[in-house]
């Protein structure tokens, strides 16, 4: 089973080794742009340039392709109903079912806008370790201690779907099938209270560890970050696509 | 006449819910020494390690840790520096994108210099025989290979004391082997909680024998481990290699 908190290989990206600050500064400027855009086919012009993106930097599909179904999936649900329920000019006609095109387009915009800003984010994250992205945004400002929270709270996810994973194999090794008996949900109520219980166990354990080695707080590392002419052409190049989307989108919503 | 680099008087601790873990232990360890602490599950091993790194609140009558008075000032903080512990489960203690950066996480918190801190990186990989994997994702290396960087972590750290909680738990035969030549090679105090007597033999040279929080025994290991009486009276038995023979 795949996991959603499995790490991507960020080693294949062909953003890896620019500095995490200005890539956590082009991509959130990227997204802030995305969540502001008001034309759907601007909306889709986003998504069209943001996938360019995620393929051109990280032509390794296999961590990210899933993912995007599952977004796409997780959106849909939400969007759906909505030509159905907005009033407006009728395109669509089932018994008494209308679907309206202010619907449709206020479904398009909603869709594209959360797809190019999650696939941007995926870009992001596929780009550096997770520690380094947390480390950029460190840089920029974002108080160590959400920082911190952040990144041990990332690993400890990372952590507990590992222990979901063995505790599944475990379930199922004793003969358990899902279904939707009462039993069943005994048996998911006792899993989840284990798994919390489990989780505030690890969750000492490693906050001892990071004491034992004299953690106070604070992000350092081994990698000494440098701006070259390579971070700043890349910033520049990841807010003019976006910009000039917003521009345009303004221009046409007058 | 030479100073204990432990040396502990009186010590006691309790948990949350106030049950004793310790209760009470005298414990003087030279430099240099290499002591099995052994005893039943919940006698108070991990207690008694966790204690000496500084990371729980106890009470105790003097605790001098490497020319450390802990109970003086905010002077246990400086503890976990020269005490370093190696957890029972090395997922707990690794958490960083890379096995370099995760070696490097102790002496980073010590305030070191980069380059110092890539020179004892170096050389702790180089001790673990890890060299190559210094790039890997920690989480990805097998059981072996995750206890022997969690072990170069501490190292890394240049402790005066290693405090290795189960350091062979989990380890197959091969990485246990290479665990033991390790230690066997390291010229550091330890204090090696262990279940794995054959191990202690070949590691150790004193045993400190836990039961209920409580100093029940503390001699040479071999004296300690061949006693069936004492053994059998707290749950455990005596190691195959030190039973006669026919």
């Amino acid at each position: 089973m795949t996991s959603t908190f499995d790490y991507p290989d960020h080693r294949t990206s062909k953003l890896k080794s620019l500095d995490a600050r200005w890539k956590v500064a082009g991509f959130l400027i990227a997204m802030l742009c995305m969540a502001f855009l008001k034309t759907p086919m601007i909306g889709v012009a986003g998504v069209i340039a943001s996938l360019l993106l995620l393929m051109g930097t990280w032509p390794d599909s296999g961590w990210w392709l899933p993912r995007i179904f599952w977004i796409v999936a997780g959106i849909l649900v939400f969007i759906l109903p909505t030509p159905f329920l907005t009033p407006g000019e009728t395109f669509f006609e089932y018994g008494i079912l209308k679907a309206s095109k202010e619907g449709l387009d206020t479904s398009v915009l909603i869709f594209s806008r959360g797809l190019a800003i999650s696939i941007l984010a995926l870009a992001l994250i596929g780009s550096s370790t997770i520690q380094d992205l947390v480390r950029g945004a460190n840089g920029f400002g974002l108080p160590s201690k959400i920082c911190s929270i952040f990144w041990l709270g990332f690993r400890h996810l990372d952590l507990l779907s590992h222990e979901f994973k063995r505790m599944r194999v475990a379930l199922r090794a004793r003969g358990y099938k899902i279904n939707t008996g009462f039993s069943s949900y005994k048996t998911i109520a006792w899993l989840s209270a284990n798994m919390l219980v489990r989780a505030l166990d690890r969750s000492e354990h490693v906050g001892l560890a990071i004491k034992a080695r004299g953690f106070h707080g604070v992000f350092t590392s081994l990698e000494t970050p440098k701006t070259t002419w390579r971070e700043v052409g890349f910033f520049f190049a990841m807010i003019l696509i976006p910009f000039s989307l917003l521009v345009l989108d303004f221009w046409l919503g007058n | 006449m030479i100073n204990p680099i432990i040396d502990i008087l009186q010590l006691s601790h309790s948990y949350a819910d106030g049950t004793k873990s310790i209760q009470g232990i005298k414990l003087q360890i030279n430099p240099g020494e290499s002591v099995a602490i052994i005893g039943p599950n919940g006698a108070g091993k991990t207690s008694l390690f966790l204690c000496i790194a500084g990371l729980v609140s106890f009470q105790a009558s003097s605790f001098n840790i490497s020319g450390i008075n802990a109970l003086e000032g905010n002077n246990k903080s400086l503890l976990p520096s020269r005490a370093a512990l190696l957890f029972q489960d090395s997922d707990d203690q690794l958490f960083c994108p890379t096995v370099e950066e995760d070696i490097a996480f102790g002496p980073i918190n010590q305030g070191l210099s980069k380059a110092v801190v890539k020179e004892r990186v170096e050389i702790a990989l180089e001790e673990v025989g890890l060299i190559e994997k210094r790039n890997k994702i920690p989480h990805q290396l097998s059981g072996g290979e995750k206890r022997r960087v969690a072990l170069a972590g501490l190292l890394a750290m240049n402790p005066d004391i290693l405090l290795l909680d189960e350091p062979s738990q989990f380890l197959d035969h091969r990485s246990r082997r290479s665990l033991i030549n390790i230690l066997n090679e390291n010229t550091h105090t330890k204090l090696i909680a262990t279940h794995d007597f054959e191990m202690a033999l070949e590691t150790c040279s004193r045993a400190i024998l836990l039961d209920h929080g409580k100093v029940e025994a503390d001699g040479p290991i071999k004296t300690i481990l061949a006693d069936e009486s004492l053994l059998k009276k707290h749950g455990m038995e005596v190691p195959y290699s030190l039973k006669p023979h026919m």
